[in-house]
């Protein structure tokens, strides 16, 4: 059961997915340095709220995202291994899968806190607004 | 090859992947609600008439939101289906791996997107109509 190897194709489809696991990792790292630089570039912070808000709003979110994209990456690790390595695909399989389940948990956790920030700054827009 | 079946307990893994890919598109088809929501209210009224290039951002968000959604469902069910079905694993298996490849691609433009707009933060606020 175990010794089980993959097709050209199939191990191509692996590929490409750890190329794109590989991706959404870069994209989160580079949404939550752009905002970890902002708290240490006083210059650059916004005028809405005190800094300690915009931490928590922008930052605690980032924090999910960057241990999403670290499980990520360990997914698209064991996902091109797939494609290096034979007598265990099928190991190597349930080894990524169960990474990326985590890596999605995280990135569920990191929009539902985006969610949350995109109703407040709306919020704090509508009351500009009314003002 | 393509009657490969998987064991009950590589099953598990299976489902416990379903439902992390089911609770992805909850949470993006949340965030793309939102985006309606935000678009249809008083904050998106102002914009759609001062400033169209953010609604058109806007609505580039939501849509985005919608595709990465759909992706995350479909991969979903993929992989409910390997442990309801019989024979067709590997074959469900390769199907939500390229599900999940769109997936990745929409939700990388999302926080792409969410980076434009953090980065345009305050300019946008300053241009809100006062």
């Amino acid at each position: 059961m175990t010794s089980f190897e993959f097709s050209n194709v199939q191990n191509g489809n692996f590929k490409g997915l750890a190329q794109k696991a590989n991706l959404i990792a870069g994209a989160l790292a580079i949404l939550a340095l752009y905002h970890i630089s902002r708290v240490f570039l006083p210059e650059a912070t916004p005028h809405i709220g005190s800094n300690a808000t915009y931490v928590v709003s922008a930052i605690i979110p980032d924090i999910f995202g960057v241990i999403a994209a670290i499980f990520f990456v360990g997914a698209a690790k064991s996902y091109r291994a797939i494609v290096r390595t034979q007598g265990s695909d099928i190991h190597l399989l349930i080894l990524g899968n169960d990474k990326l389940r985590q890596a999605l948990n995280c990135l569920t956790v990191t929009m539902l806190l985006y969610s949350a920030r995109f109703v407040l700054m709306g919020l704090i827009f509508k009351v500009v607004l009314e003002s | 090859m393509n009657e490969f079946e998987f064991s009950d307990i590589q099953n598990i893994n299976f489902k416990n992947l379903s439902k992390a890919a089911s609770y992805a598109y909850v949470a993006f088809g949340l965030y793309g609600i939102l985006n309606l929501v935000g678009l249809a209210g008083p904050v998106g009224r102002a914009f759609l008439l001062t400033h169209p290039l953010i609604t058109a951002a806007n609505i580039v968000v939501l849509a985005t939101c919608c595709l990465c959604a759909l992706a995350f469902k479909r991969a979903s069910d993929n992989y409910s289906q390997i442990i309801n079905s019989e024979g067709r694993d590997i074959e469900l298996n390769a199907n939500a791996g390229m599900q999940l490849q769109k997936a990745f691609t929409w939700a990388a433009v999302v926080i792409a997107l969410m980076i434009a707009r953090s980065v345009n933060f305050q300019a946008t606020f300053d241009m809100v109509p006062r």
